[in-house]
């Protein structure tokens, strides 16, 4: 396989040899507005998600009381299904919001945008850092 | 208390202690019996408060053992959650890296590994799901 180092035997191409290096995902099946499917969520209601100059920017509404929370922009990280595929498949994305750390994980599925939040507490308050799934759909 | 969803809340007596962590422990093997990523993970306890993850992968012709990694950041499912429900490890292969969340549902463990190349091979970065059930 060229020399190629692996971890796993899903890291090394089919077909012995790979895409040209810098090559940029497709991302188009992310971008959009994304509503929860679930109406009554206490968790993140909506997503707005861009491609800015190759860039794919996030955003992301929490449920408040009574506003949304706007948490802002953060740029994401976009992988593929397999080493020699040009098609996004997942995203990963950080936010650093103060008293608290949020790693946002989102793939596509089935028409679906299926987003893992894994929330990290900073400020003391004693809660637990939680993980949760949810689920959206094209606005 | 701040908050940027409802879910972050809790009552004050809601609060709970260090997340148990026994829900991840022990030897979980992939539902794929010929799985190309990683066949089968043990993780243990490795000091006070602290966990390790070994994974095996699928090599050419004999299973290829990984370096023990720390879990990083360990997860409940809300808020005032007592037991763990998902973590974070990261792995640097020099060539690659890895990082390895998982997360239990349904008494499966649900891995996504997610693989940053920076070998400059041409290969995508990309992400792999695996479904690991418990074997003891």
């Amino acid at each position: 396989m060229g020399g190629m180092e692996w971890t796993k035997r899903q890291d090394l191409p089919k077909s012995g040899h790979a895409s040209a290096p810098g090559l940029q995902l497709n991302m188009h099946r992310f971008v959009g507005e994304w509503t929860n499917t679930n109406r009554q969520t206490g968790g993140v209601m909506d997503v707005k998600i861009a491609d800015r100059d190759g860039d794919l920017v996030v955003r992301v509404f929490g449920v408040g009381d009574p506003e949304p929370c706007d948490w802002g922009e953060t740029t994401a990280k976009v992988f593929a299904l397999g080493v020699e595929s040009a098609e996004g498949e997942a995203f990963c994305a950080n936010y650093d919001l103060g008293f608290m750390e949020v790693m946002l994980q989102a793939r596509a599925n089935l028409g679906l945008l299926v987003v893992a939040f894994y929330s990290r507490f900073k400020d003391g308050s004693g809660r637990a850092d939680y993980f949760i799934r949810e689920f959206y759909r094209p606005v | 208390m701040d908050f940027l969803r409802l879910q972050d809340r809790i009552a004050p007596d809601g609060l709970s202690e260090d997340l148990d962590a026994s829900t991840l422990l022990g030897t979980w093997v992939s539902t794929q019996s010929d799985s190309p990523g990683i066949d089968k993970l043990v993780i243990s306890r490795d000091g006070p408060g602290e966990l390790k993850l070994e994974a095996l992968s699928a090599g050419d012709q004999e299973p290829r053992p990984w370096e023990a990694v720390r879990l990083q950041a360990l997860y409940g499912d809300a808020p005032d959650a007592t037991e763990v429900w998902a973590f974070i490890a990261e792995c640097d292969w020099g060539f690659a890296k890895v990082s390895l969340q998982g997360n239990l549902t349904q008494g499966l463990l649900v891995l996504a590994i997610f693989t940053t190349f920076t070998d400059d091979s041409g290969r995508s970065d990309f992400l792999a799901r695996e479904f690991y059930y418990r074997s003891d």
